[in-house]
């Protein structure tokens, strides 16, 4: 009876967590969102990542690459900690002696453990793959007259912890990073999602755009909300994946006024606050969907699909 | 009200411009208002009325310009009234 109704309550989440698992996609580790990667998601991962790359041929970019972690300055300054601290993870490291070190050796976990010896690293996670470029390009001076353009990639940490596959503490974000002026940034923002759009299509998957915002932290979460929303300044591209009826961001449109050009001290050519947006992929959430939607063996995904991703050279 | 909301405006939140430099039908985020400024205002009311914003004041409008700000302040004074 109890089994009866174990099976019966699982949620589309499990179910589909449970899929992946089975066909190695996704190695559980013991912690809720973290995982490791099998070698065909491996291979659908980089097919995605390099999808997108071409999607930005004949831009004149940058090409950056960053490790999941960024300056505790540089993360302070973004801003991040205000809105999302409920996200937000640092770097923690044991500075002591040789009798601190046998101290947090002999502590027990009920007293904390070793990691009750351990301090605040200068070193946070990177929460999203753009971040550690405004820094990078503030430092450089103003901007050439016609702006800039970087294409950002690293690993991303939300401590978010779920069941559901889709919603990862680590994962990585390809972004593209726009500076500039406002239409350029607009016309950006429009831009790749009319390429976000048309390779959703190309991958068969069943993408919508919407108005979007973010998960702000506390009471004044629907003030931010509805600022975000009223100035149209967050769009996403959502494909149903764990659960039909809700579907996920899969790609995520930006325009940050000058809220990173007044954190870091971005100037435009003429010397006022520079205006910049991102244009970012969750790569693991599109091999997700290519695997909800299309099966679990990526060598039985429809041709096109195949195509799409894998183009003979 | 008004010289609350003013009062409040000058010591919370991130205007660009001295607050009594503006009219009542000013848009505060047109001068220098950030969103996180939105939010230490909205702080610094509940502290003067001692009471919450209700939900449906929760919105970019409320912080909009000084008149929503007086309209909202005034129904926060209400509420610590009636509390």
């Amino acid at each position: 009876m109890n089994i009866a109704i174990m099976a019966t309550t699982e949620t589309p989440a499990d179910l589909f967590r449970e899929e992946l698992v089975r066909h190695g996609h996704l190695l559980p580790t013991g912690v809720d969102g973290l995982y490791g990667r099998g070698e065909a998601f491996e291979a659908a991962v980089a097919a995605v990542d390099a999808m997108v790359g071409r999607l930005a041929d004949g831009d004149r970019v940058e090409v950056l690459r960053f490790p999941p972690a960024m300056t505790r300055a540089g993360f302070e300054a973004s801003g991040y900690f205000r809105n999302f601290p409920q996200l937000t993870a640092g770097v923690s490291c044991f500075c002591g002696d040789d009798s601190a070190h046998r101290r947090a050796l002999a502590c027990t976990p009920e007293q904390g453990g070793f990691a009750s010896h351990m301090q605040p690293a200068d070193v946070m996670l990177t929460p999203a793959s753009c971040y550690p470029v405004y820094p990078i390009v503030a430092a450089r001076g103003r901007l050439p007259e016609e702006g800039w353009l970087v294409d950002s990639s690293s690993y991303c940490f939300r401590r978010e912890p779920s069941v559901d596959p889709v919603r990862m503490q680590m994962f990585r974000q390809r972004e593209q990073v726009c500076f500039g002026t406002p239409d350029r940034i607009r016309a950006f923002q429009s831009r790749w999602m009319d390429r976000a759009m048309a390779m959703f299509a190309a991958l068969h998957l069943p993408a919508a755009t919407d108005i979007a915002n973010d998960p702000f932290f506390g009471r004044a979460a629907p003030l931010m909300r509805d600022g975000q929303r009223s100035q149209r300044l967050k769009f996403e591209i959502l494909v149903p994946i764990s659960d039909p009826d809700r579907p996920n961001a899969c790609g995520s449109f930006n325009y940050h006024v000058t809220h990173f050009a007044e954190a870091y001290g971005i100037r435009a050519a003429d010397g006022e606050l520079a205006h910049t947006g991102c244009a970012g992929f969750g790569l693991e959430r599109i091999v997700l969907a290519l695997l909800r939607h299309h099966g679990m063996d990526p060598a039985a995904w429809p041709q096109a699909v195949r195509d799409a991703l894998w183009p003979a050279r | 009200m008004e010289d609350v909301v003013r009062g409040i405006l000058a010591t919370n939140g991130d205007l660009a411009v001295p607050a009594a430099q503006l009219s009542l039908t000013a848009n505060l985020f047109d001068a220098g208002l950030s969103s996180f400024g939105a939010v230490e205002v909205m702080v610094g009311l509940e502290e003067h009325f001692g009471s919450s914003f209700p939900d449906h004041l929760l919105r970019r409008e409320t912080f909009s310009t000084i008149a929503a700000l007086i309209d909202a302040a005034e129904e926060l004074h209400r509420h610590s009234l009636a509390a």
